[in-house]
């Protein structure tokens, strides 16, 4: 009789496949239909970060974020850019890496006690928050003078370390308790 | 304790290095938002992490307990900075289990505020194990950093065996002089009445029978059976490996039961490495004893060994010679025989071995299985014929009905081949 799952555990797996067939089904629309290529390297990816996931396995999963990150670069060959939807769309994978990490942990299984994974699940919301902000300054800040204004620039010079210096304090506050 | 790189951290430095070196190959800036967040997790997890220090205390709350009860391991974590990820991990030997919610747990430590885990451990089996091995593992917060210690203290748990009640037990067939709970079957100072005679000068006033004396019109006295103490030496084959823990579970039960009623036990140690002690009575003989019966192990050894090795004062007249045996060595067997010519009141309490055979896959096995089972039988079978009384007993059942079972045997009237 194979061994039951912990509901934690099942719950970050559950997400982080959710979050990836999500992102991966947006993609590989974006590129040309679910029905292609693309959509067969999104299948590829799905059951790569599945077998990953279960099997404890971390280079499946990372392999997965790369297959679904491709998907959606090939789709933006000859596209302008998207810097809302590419900041979605890493902001996702950041979240299937996270939760994939977290669940690929330790085969003993750890009982873990309530308040060091509130404690964890608040920094990964502040990391995908921060994450957020930073991929799209990052974004302006590429595009500048090119696609937007020098002002915008500005803004996501501004934005970028603003927003990683709020993630590194959330952190930092929630290790110390 | 020092930080190391997590296999986490090389594979978000490698994700963030293809993604930045392919925006600049394709110049175009998607890539890079891609990788954006990760370098930020990057960023955070290196800056977020402080000194990695964890100070470890391992406590046991008995040192010695009885087969099946619980025991508590309490573990004491603390760190001068607050860690996000602690994993507390005990390593329990075999023969012991711990309880829910199992022997790894997850905290974060706050700074220099020590926690204390309590890890609940329930013994199966009787043994000497030694406790304290247990593994720390800190992570940096998102677990880019990890550094392990372990705790170096090594604390010994002592695990005795359960004994059996026994309300009833082998009696010898000769007393010892000493006061006891086993009647005599001769006469003379006691509680239990045995005959009456004619009274003779020097008998006590007390003794008179006023009944008989009325009846027959002469003066006649109470005789009674004296309480004698007897003398137990338990004889534990340790050849047999498989039938071991049940065999010194049976020596243990029987050891504790003749103490209770003030008999003197011994024991010898008949295997590969041949150890004794001599019949005692008291709480120290049995400590003595239950070590001894804890530090059995079964040493393959190819010498041959016989009774005559043992000290005289080991096997003392009149003592009754429980042997606790699988019948499966031969120098065990000869043994056995041996203190059977030598006059000694022998019991034979046989650890069956059949509850350890698994059973037989194809005919050969069981024609040979059925073999071995016709010899034991034949091998008990002589024993009985030598009027040595052979009972089976094996794990899971009670041992009070195998001692019933010699009690019942007609020890008095032994046919001697």
């Amino acid at each position: 009789m194979a061994p039951m799952l912990p509901p934690g555990r099942l719950g970050r797996i559950l997400a982080a496949l959710a979050v990836a067939v999500g992102a991966g089904a947006w993609a590989a629309a974006r590129t040309g239909g679910p029905a292609g290529a693309p959509g067969f390297l999104v299948g590829l990816a799905v059951a790569l970060l599945t077998a990953g996931l279960v099997a404890r396995r971390p280079v499946p999963v990372t392999l997965a974020i790369v297959g679904l990150s491709s998907v959606y670069l090939l789709g933006q060959i000859g596209q302008p850019t998207a810097l809302g939807a590419t900041a979605l769309f890493a902001v996702a994978m950041l979240v299937v890496l996270e939760l994939g990490w977290w669940s690929t942990e330790l085969a003993v299984p750890v009982v873990w006690e309530r308040s060091a994974t509130r404690r964890r699940w608040w920094v990964l919301v502040a990391l995908v928050a921060g994450g957020g902000v930073l991929a799209f300054a990052v974004g302006l800040a590429g595009v500048a003078g090119r696609d937007t204004s020098l002002v915008w620039f500005a803004v996501a010079a501004g934005a970028g370390p603003a927003g990683a210096w709020a993630v590194v304090r959330v952190t930092r506050a929630a290790s110390r308790g | 304790m020092r930080w190391r790189p997590a296999p986490k951290l090389h594979v978000y430095v490698a994700l963030v290095s293809a993604a930045f070196v392919a925006g600049l190959a394709s110049g175009r800036v998607e890539p890079v938002v891609l990788a954006a967040p990760l370098a930020l997790a990057v960023a955070v997890g290196l800056a977020a992490a402080g000194p990695a220090a964890v100070e470890l205390g391992v406590e046991l709350a008995h040192a010695r307990i009885t087969e099946g009860d619980t025991v508590a391991l309490d573990v004491t974590v603390s760190a001068p900075r607050g860690l996000p990820h602690v994993e507390v991990v005990v390593d329990i030997p075999a023969g012991l289990a711990a309880l829910a919610p199992g022997p790894a747990r997850g905290l974060a430590l706050r700074a220099g505020e020590p926690r204390r885990l309590e890890f609940a451990l329930r013994s199966s089996r009787w043994g000497s194990y030694e406790l304290g091995e247990v593994v720390v593992r800190a992570c940096s917060p998102l677990g880019l950093l990890e550094t392990d210690g372990h705790s170096t203290g090594r604390l010994p748990l002592v695990v005795y065996p359960r004994p059996e009640t026994l309300r009833r037990l082998v009696r010898a067939q000769q007393v010892q002089t000493a006061p006891g709970l086993q009647l005599a079957a001769v006469k003379g100072e006691g509680i239990e009445f045995a005959d009456a005679r004619p009274f003779v000068p020097g008998d006590r006033v007390r003794e008179v029978n006023w009944r008989i004396t009325a009846r027959r019109g002469a003066v006649w006295v109470n005789q009674r059976h004296p309480e004698r103490s007897t003398d137990l030496v338990l004889f534990l084959d340790t050849f047999g490996d498989p039938t071991l823990p049940a065999a010194v579970r049976a020596a243990s039960s029987l050891a504790a039961g003749y103490l209770v009623q003030r008999d003197r036990v011994g024991l010898i140690g008949f295997g590969g490495v041949l150890r004794w002690i001599r019949p005692g009575v008291g709480l120290r003989q049995e400590y003595l004893l239950i070590d001894a019966l804890l530090a059995t192990r079964v040493f393959p050894s190819v010498a041959w060994k016989g009774i005559t090795l043992l000290p005289p004062r080991v096997l003392p007249p009149k003592a009754l010679v429980v042997a606790v045996s699988p019948l499966e060595d031969d120098r065990a067997l000869t043994a056995l025989l041996d203190l059977r010519d030598r006059g000694i009141d022998l019991v034979i309490l046989e650890v069956s071995p059949l509850a350890c055979m698994s059973a037989p896959t194809d005919e050969a096995e069981a024609l040979a299985q059925r073999l071995w089972r016709l010899r034991r039988a034949e091998l008990r079978d002589r024993y009985r014929d030598l009027g040595i009384p052979t009972v089976e007993w094996s794990e899971g059942k009670p041992l009070a009905a195998a001692i019933e079972e010699v009690r019942a045997w007609p020890r008095c009237s032994r046919r001697v081949g």
